[in-house]
């Protein structure tokens, strides 16, 4: 036991006890915790830790973007041309739906004319990379490398090939962290695209499931459903995928009806994805009325803005296929 | 200080391996391995409280408790009280722990590992991310099964017979 103390005695010859410490730093930390989640004064401090941060990011995402290289240098001839006509179909396939979607779009404009309400039909999109996906359970994000310094900023969507993936909550200089769609924290007004039934959707915190909330009994939802964005809630453009339904259950003692979705986004496969451009009109875009039945994404959105230029890295977003013209285009916020 | 001992603090060791921790803290698993990933921090806490008391103490696993929050971007704060907790149970727990075998050593490490996760969940549920399976202490499990390869640093070397020759 003595031998012991003598050993341990070189901790307490400096400073004060341990008991002591902790609890300081114990109380620091809390303090540090209301300072940053309650009263949210800590935001410069954190812009600068998560560019801090850019380096760790971009040391983890290093073997992934080996493994890519790898790839794309030691692939063979043959699958190249395979891939290439592949890709050339693709493209064939996509153009042609393309062409019927400009005189859709056209028309689309017309009947929003004749509304008196006007649509943003393209949007400019930056495609950025995820470098770092949360490392905690609970909370569902993801860090892409693009930040302020490319124009971004929070409250931005974020769509991904195949629907929507989540919004920006925080930007610093060279990355951006990303809520997924799938988060505890996360909400979006959709709607039904079968019948233009309006439901929010919000995340759960796991990967796979999306909860559809308030759906009334008697609402008619089924399994295979898909639901878009609404743009109600004047974050999300409206018209793109969110989940498809899953399974419907009424419990006859319960007033609404427990609905479960799969997310449409590959929120955990993707690894580029796509920001959608900030665009000043859309921002001032005042909300004009529309019809009270609104049977599809029927909110108002701002005048078309001249096509810009397509910067480096920034091209043009074609609506994704099989979604019914996605033309409006309002911004939805968490509830 | 112990004559075997050596005099400098190893800075740049302590260096590296919170680095190393940190790296492999966020490095992207798939989403069925996530709640497997070992609690290094907690892991690289204890290994440095165990090999040189000295040097590494309660501030310092603060400080890598609040260089990861800052890295993850949840709530600043949640790892530094998370880690300097385990930082003092392994201190006072540090003589108890030297004398043990590496699979009570393991046990050890697993109820520490276990309080450094319980602790960032319970911050995160307050901050309203709810979590309700207790899943996420997979990582301490697999923390405790990547112990002995820590213990085969410092620890080991000194074991209770090291003490005994010591008068």
């Amino acid at each position: 036991m003595a031998t012991g103390r003598n050993a341990i005695k070189p901790i307490f010859r400096s400073g004060p006890s341990i008991s002591a410490r902790v609890t300081a730093l114990v109380v620091a930390s809390v303090l540090l915790m209301l300072a940053d989640w309650r009263l949210g004064l800590l935001a410069p401090a954190r812009v600068a830790l998560a560019d801090a941060a850019v380096p760790f990011y971009w040391v983890t995402a290093l073997p992934g973007r080996m493994a890519g290289w790898v790839q794309e240098v030691f692939v063979s001839r043959d699958a190249l041309i395979e891939e290439n006509r592949a890709l050339r179909a693709e493209a064939l396939v996509l153009r042609a739906r393309t062409q019927r979607l400009a005189s859709l779009a056209a028309e689309n404009v017309r009947l929003r004319e004749l509304l008196n309400s006007t649509a943003l039909l393209d949007e400019r999109v930056l495609v950025a990379e995820i470098i770092g996906v949360s490392p905690d359970m609970s909370s569902q994000t993801v860090v892409i490398d693009k930040g302020s310094a490319h124009g971004l900023a929070p409250g931005q969507a974020v769509i991904d090939a195949y629907g929507l993936f989540g919004q920006i909550i925080e930007v610093s200089r060279f990355s951006s962290r990303v809520l997924l769609v799938t988060d505890s924290m996360h909400a979006l007004p959709a709607q039904v695209v079968r019948n233009g039934a309006r439901v929010i959707v919000e995340g759960e915190g796991r990967i796979d499931v999306l909860d559809v909330n308030h759906v009334a009994s008697t609402m008619d939802v089924r399994p295979g459903d898909l639901l878009v964005s609404s743009g109600l809630g004047q974050r999300f453009p409206g018209g793109y995928p969110v989940g498809v339904v899953e399974s419907v259950t009424n419990d006859p003692g319960k007033p609404f009806a427990v609905v479960v979705a799969r997310p449409s986004a590959q929120l955990d496969r993707s690894r580029h994805v796509l920001v959608l451009a900030e665009g000043k009109a859309s921002r001032e875009a005042a909300p004009a009325s529309t019809g009270p039945a609104e049977a599809g994404p029927a909110e108002a959105a701002s005048p078309a803005a001249a096509p810009a230029p397509a910067d480096a890295g920034t091209s043009r977003a074609d609506p994704p296929a099989g979604v019914p013209a996605p033309t409006a285009h309002g911004r939805e916020g968490r509830p | 200080m112990r004559a075997d001992e050596p005099g400098a603090p190893l800075p740049f060791a302590m260096t590296l391996s919170a680095v190393a921790a940190l790296l492999a803290s966020l490095y992207p698993l798939p989403v069925w391995l996530l709640p497997a990933r070992p609690d290094w921090l907690a892991l690289v806490v204890i290994f440095w409280i165990l090999r040189l008391p000295q040097g590494f103490g309660i501030g310092s696993a603060w400080l890598l408790g609040l260089l990861m929050d800052g890295l993850e971007g949840g709530v600043l704060g949640r790892h530094a009280l998370a880690l300097s907790v385990v930082a003092y149970a392994a201190i006072l727990l540090r003589r108890r722990m030297l004398h043990y075998s590496l699979l009570q050593q393991m046990l050890l490490v697993f109820a520490l590992c276990a309080t450094d996760q319980i602790l960032c969940n319970w911050v995160q549920n307050l901050a309203g991310h709810a979590t309700s399976s207790l899943v996420f202490l997979m990582g301490s499990l697999t923390g405790a099964f990547c112990w002995p390869l820590f213990a085969f640093g410092a620890p080991r070397e000194r074991s209770l017979e090291s003490w005994r020759s010591s008068p």
